[in-house]
């Protein structure tokens, strides 16, 4: 049975009532206690810094050459707080209330309201650490507006705030490296999960550089190593985001919550090839000034697409700013996967540009009412970047952008501690489920990474800890470590074992790539913006006969014993499999529209998503039977006391 | 497009490297540096006869190319690649992930190294090891901050051009290509803009003597050239990070000789 | 053997502080120069080199003048070798980044100038201190040397290279001295290439005028 542990009280004293009456570890204790913190992106490395700063002794492993390369180091729009510093009438209470709307009610509400709670702090703590915001002549801070809100709410550092915010962090990691208390692993990558008496005490991890198989022992285990989203090859992910140490954990007994809720970001620069390794990312943030639209005669759009037509060529009212059209009150504002649909289904009905997949983000409107500078002032380095990409210059041709992959609402089932379903296994940021329901509201990932890291963390890790003082230093020259070990090895072993025969035959060689490409495609046809039972069905045995022929004919040169991307890409597609199996079954279970889960059969008649809350008010949780069986889930019911469910409604 | 590559291939740390060459075919403009090492790599791997592998291989199938990527949209900082004589390639401002082949000719001659210098050692081909940025900002490139106990974020106003200039100086990548670039493999425009961008923040200043002091230390030891002002960092810097950085260093870093603390 | 540590800033601020006095002392130097093209027989410049001769605060800072350029040597070329070992393998494609001139020939510019100097000094500083034979009338010695074609040519060309040396040291100095901002540093590159010109013009200008017997 779920217990996710959840405070009594009032919601807005549930935090309090925690930190009150949770057990603490004193300084001299702390020093005795090891944590192992995977994963460098804001969660992590917030997280390991603030432990090490308490005393604990912190190992942090990251699979790039510096902490500094996380992902989140991407992140470019901001990060949302309520700090009302612009008066417009926010409060905790209004972010909490429009995270969980724009979640589509499938969040958990105290976890929401303990994030708003703390989003204010986390602010505080990034100007401490010199992180620099944009701020108005008067030097105080400046906030823009996100999807989903009527507030500006959003701090931000020019197009780079996750970086900005990164840095910050792997500032306050590096201060706490050089004190001693964190240990740094650069280019190491968890392979498995090392439980002992039922708790999570250690993990296995690849030396990326020599291959060698190490061992690390801890009291605790932190798992921040985001989402899965490179599933789907193409995504707004790098290039070495996986999913594959939640996926060991699950392996190893972790439930896995709400796989099937997958954001997909509306404004991206559309796909051009069949090389193409992924989709880079447009900040939400503009479509604050940016408008959206496409042609509204389709012989427009056809002689756009045919290159007879240029976009400045069609006349004002010619054109389709269908956002505006169909959502007055929020425009060109609504939330990500209202924004993705309504593209998709623009470009579905034949209106396309582009490739017939993309439509236009125009900046015409927002140049002719602040000036060119202005506008370079504000997005400069986004547009630099499109210019880069696509060769065109967006002060004087509209942008084309369609959506992609880009986060996983879904991962790893924890409770309100952050702790998940093996015992002293934390998961924090993108790579657990909790906050975010089936939706995420833009400039919000940054504010749960940090407020995970920072404020939560270390002071539920604390109450699980006052448990372990006497159990001393964890030993990994136990079984438990070498079967874990072994594990690692055979997986290893067996994936070069099948280019033995194929070697003889080069012909029939084929690359990693070539079937994560295959797996990507297959995902985002049917089980991506829209799915329905016909088409997860198709899907779930497309998945199933691609990983046949894997394991028949992918090649993995080189060996096990040196630096070798190959392997490293061909071990966390062999998780990719397992995991888009439980994608689409948790899509096809939940027979209901809600967030970035819609089922073509669930719509309201102008095309919206329509939940069943009777049915599917619950959290997913599912756990792993052997490779090939089906799991099983397990279901969080979702309570609402405090906020008043209604049917999300931007127009 | 057609190219030829030329590319530094090293098995590892202790073995010595070598160049070797290599053909690929049928490249789109749009393609993006990176995405044309990929495809060379599929080819390599699954033996295509596109590839016309010039020099003689002792094995049959010769290992893919490696080359350190990750966010292929130029922030991340860790790709890295000398080519044809540049960091990051011929264009201005952007890193290696972020060139297209279009500003390449048809059937040009291309040739890739790592980046080198004593403290960026080669790891394999193209890979080197970069922990030695990591060693200079844990020497003193942060504030010195704990979580929590920290005042409201609004009680110190700073001028938006000091914010401004501490922005920009921050938005360094840490990818190398300075180091690269330099004729002396110094490391002055990283700590300059490290040290500037900390320096030139109120919350900063605090540090800001034993900062310029722990880094500069920290860089000497590590092995980086010194900075005989050619510019070149300047000239390759992905994020277009300015020598008045470097100036800034150097007035901090007398500064903190005469033992005070300057205000930027 | 233990070599002082001195850490590479601190060796690069001390070179921009002696090439800025040795800067300063060449716009001295160039003018003094000038009393040459007086056709008062050197009485100008003869009483000036006797007064330099002569003179003990001069003369100490003969000697201050000499550790100068000394220190500025070994230290430049202390930080050449350094900046070498930096990067033990190079290369194979030559650099094509687009870079300031004057930095990267600043040390073969400076290893000329000290062959230039020697020869320089052969002729005129060594001949003081007695250690060559030659003519003690400088203005004579002057005005003979510079019309013969090859020695006049020599001079020129050291002085174009003199101007190189000066025209990237002068606004490097400033960066190194950490005075170079976005304010100025548009303004003390210009300034810098007019120091230097007018420097190495007032030294040609003698060369010249003698050449073509003014």
């Amino acid at each position: 049975m779920l217990d996710s542990k959840i405070p009594s009280g009032p919601l807005a004293e549930k935090w309090t009532n925690y930190k009150n009456s949770q057990k603490l570890v004193n300084p001299a204790n702390k020093r005795k206690l090891d944590i192992i913190v995977v994963g460098t992106g804001l969660a992590g490395a917030s997280a390991a810094a603030s432990l090490g700063a308490l005393g604990f002794n912190v190992d942090i492993f990251c699979i790039q050459d510096s902490p500094r390369r996380a992902h989140s180091i991407a992140a470019q729009g901001g990060i949302n707080a309520a700090k009302n510093y612009q008066n417009d009438g926010d409060s905790v209470e209004r972010l909490f209330r429009d995270t969980i709307k724009g979640g589509d009610y499938r969040s958990r509400e105290a976890n929401v309201y303990r994030l708003a709670e703390v989003s204010g702090t986390i602010i505080d703590q990034c100007v401490a650490q010199g992180v620099p915001f944009a701020r108005d002549y008067g030097g105080l801070l400046d906030n823009r507006s996100f999807g989903g809100a009527q507030v500006s709410r959003t701090f931000y550092a020019k197009g780079q705030t996750g970086q900005q915010l990164l840095l910050g962090a792997y500032g306050a990691l590096s201060r706490e490296i050089a004190r001693g208390t964190v240990k740094l692993h650069e280019r190491r990558e968890m392979m498995d999960l090392v439980i002992k008496d039922g708790k999570a005490r250690g993990i296995i991890v690849r030396n990326l550089v020599t291959g060698d198989l190490e061992r690390y022992a801890a009291h605790a285990v932190v798992l921040a190593t985001g989402g899965y989203g490179n599933l789907y090859y193409l995504s707004t992910n790098a290039m070495n985001s996986n999913g594959s140490a939640a996926w060991v954990c699950h392996r190893k007994g972790a439930a896995f919550a709400n796989p099937c809720y997958v954001q997909i970001h509306p404004t991206c620069i559309p796909v051009h090839g069949d090389y193409q390794s992924k989709l880079t990312l447009m900040s939400e943030s503009l479509r604050n000034d940016g408008r959206i639209w496409v042609p509204k005669k389709k012989e427009d759009a056809e002689a756009v697409r045919a290159g007879k037509m240029r976009a400045n060529d069609i006349p004002e009212e010619d054109r389709d700013y269908y956002l505006e059209r169909r959502y007055p009150a929020f425009g060109n504002l609504v939330p990500r996967d209202v924004a993705s649909r309504a593209a998709k289904e623009r470009c579905d009905a034949g209106y396309g540009v582009g490739t017939g997949y993309a439509v236009y983000l125009d900046f015409a409107d927002a140049i002719r009412r602040l000036g060119k500078d202005a506008v370079e002032q504000k997005y400069g380095n986004l547009f630099q970047m499109y210019q880069k990409i696509t060769d065109e210059n967006p002060y004087e041709t509209p942008m084309m952008i369609y959506p992609a992959i880009h986060y996983t609402m879904g991962g790893l089932w924890v409770d309100y501690e952050l702790q998940t379903t093996i015992p002293g296994l934390f998961a924090a940021g993108e790579a657990n489920f909790s906050d975010h329901g089936a939706n995420r509201l833009g400039a919000s990932a940054l504010m749960q990474g940090l407020a995970d890291g920072y404020y939560v963390l270390p002071y539920t890790l604390q109450n699980y800890l006052a448990d372990q003082i006497n159990v001393g230093k964890i030993k990994t020259d136990t079984a438990e470590f070498d079967e874990a070990e072994n594990n690692v090895r055979q997986r290893i072993n067996r994936l070069f074992q099948i280019r033995e025969p194929l070697t003889s035959h080069p012909s029939t060689l084929t690359s990693v790539d070539h079937f994560h490409k295959a797996l990507g495609k297959i995902m985002w046809e049917y089980c991506g913006m829209a799915r329905n039972t016909e088409s997860l069905n198709k899907a779930q045995k497309l998945v199933s006969e691609l990983e046949d022929e894997f394991w028949k004919s992918v090649f993995v040169p080189g060996t096990a014993n040196e630096f070798n991307p190959e392997l490293e890409k061909a071990c966390r597609l062999e998780d990719y499999f397992e995991l888009a199996q439980l994608v689409i079954a948790d899509a096809l279970h939940r027979e209901e529209s809600c967030g970035g889960h819609f089922r073509t059969e669930h719509q309201t008649t102008d095309g919206e998503t329509l939940r069943d809350d009777d049915r599917f008010m619950y959290v997913a949780a599912w756990e792993y039977q052997g490779h090939g069986h089906p799991e099983t889930m397990e279901k969080e019911p979702l309570n609402y006391e405090h906020i008043q469910i209604a049917t999300r409604n931007y127009k | 497009m057609k190219f030829t590559l030329h590319i530094w291939r090293q098995e590892c740390s202790r073995a010595k490297g070598h160049f070797e060459t290599y053909k690929v075919d049928n490249i789109s403009p749009d393609c993006s540096f990176l995405e044309m090492l990929d495809i060379l790599n599929e080819q390599l791997i699954t033996g295509s006869t596109l590839t016309s592998h010039l020099s003689p291989s002792t094995s049959p199938i010769a290992h893919p190319v490696c080359f350190d990527n990750d966010c292929r949209e130029g922030i991340c900082g860790m790709c890295g690649l000398y080519i044809n004589g540049r960091p990051h390639g011929n264009d201005d401002g952007i890193t290696t992930c972020q060139l297209h082949m279009r500003k390449f000719h048809d059937g040009d001659d291309i040739w890739i190294e790592p980046w080198r210098a004593k403290a960026f050692p080669v790891i394999r081909d193209l890979v080197v090891d970069r922990s030695a940025f990591d060693k200079i900002i844990q020497a003193g490139g942060y504030i010195s901050t704990t979580t929590g106990g920290v005042p409201d974020a609004n009680t110190i106003p700073i001028p938006k051009h000091k914010a401004d200039m501490a922005m920009d100086a921050a938005s360094c990548i840490g990818c190398g290509a300075c180091v690269a670039a330099c004729k002396n493999a110094s490391a002055m425009l990283f700590v300059g803009a490290k040290v500037s961008h900390l320096a030139l923040l109120p919350q900063g200043k605090v540090e800001a003597a034993d900062r310029v002091k722990k880094m500069v230390c920290k860089m000497d030891e590590l092995g980086f050239g010194s900075c005989t002002n050619t510019y070149a960092c300047e000239a390759e810097c992905p994020k277009l990070i300015k020598r008045q950085n470097i100036s800034r260093l150097n007035r901090h870093w007398i500064a903190s000789l005469l033992g005070r603390d300057r205000n930027s | 053997m233990n070599l002082p540590k001195i850490h590479s800033i601190s060796k690069k601020i001390v070179v921009a502080l002696l090439g800025a006095f040795l800067s300063i002392f060449l716009l001295f130097h160039a003018s003094a120069n000038l009393c040459i093209l007086r056709h008062d027989e050197g009485a100008w410049y003869n009483a000036f080199c006797d007064f330099m001769g002569t003179n003990y605060i001069v003369k100490a800072f003969e000697i201050i003048l000499l550790v100068a350029l000394l220190s500025h040597i070994v230290l430049a070329l202390w930080l050449a070798i350094t900046n070498k070992r930096a990067r033990p393998q190079g290369y194979k494609k030559p650099q094509r980044t687009k870079t300031h001139f004057g930095s990267k020939l600043q040390v073969w510019t400076g290893i000329l100038l000290l062959a230039g100097l020697i020869a320089h000094f052969m002729d005129f500083f060594f001949v003081k201190l007695g250690w060559v034979d030659g003519n003690l009338n400088f203005y004579q010695q002057a005005r003979e040397k510079f019309q013969i074609p090859h020695i006049a040519i020599s001079y020129l060309i050291f002085f174009v290279v003199v101007w190189f040396h000066m025209r990237h040291g002068f606004a490097a100095m400033f960066q190194t001295l950490g005075l170079y901002n976005f304010k100025y540093g548009k303004a003390i590159e210009i300034i810098g290439i007019i120091y230097a010109t007018v420097v190495c013009l007032m030294f040609a200008a003698v060369v010249i005028g003698v050449y073509f017997g003014f």
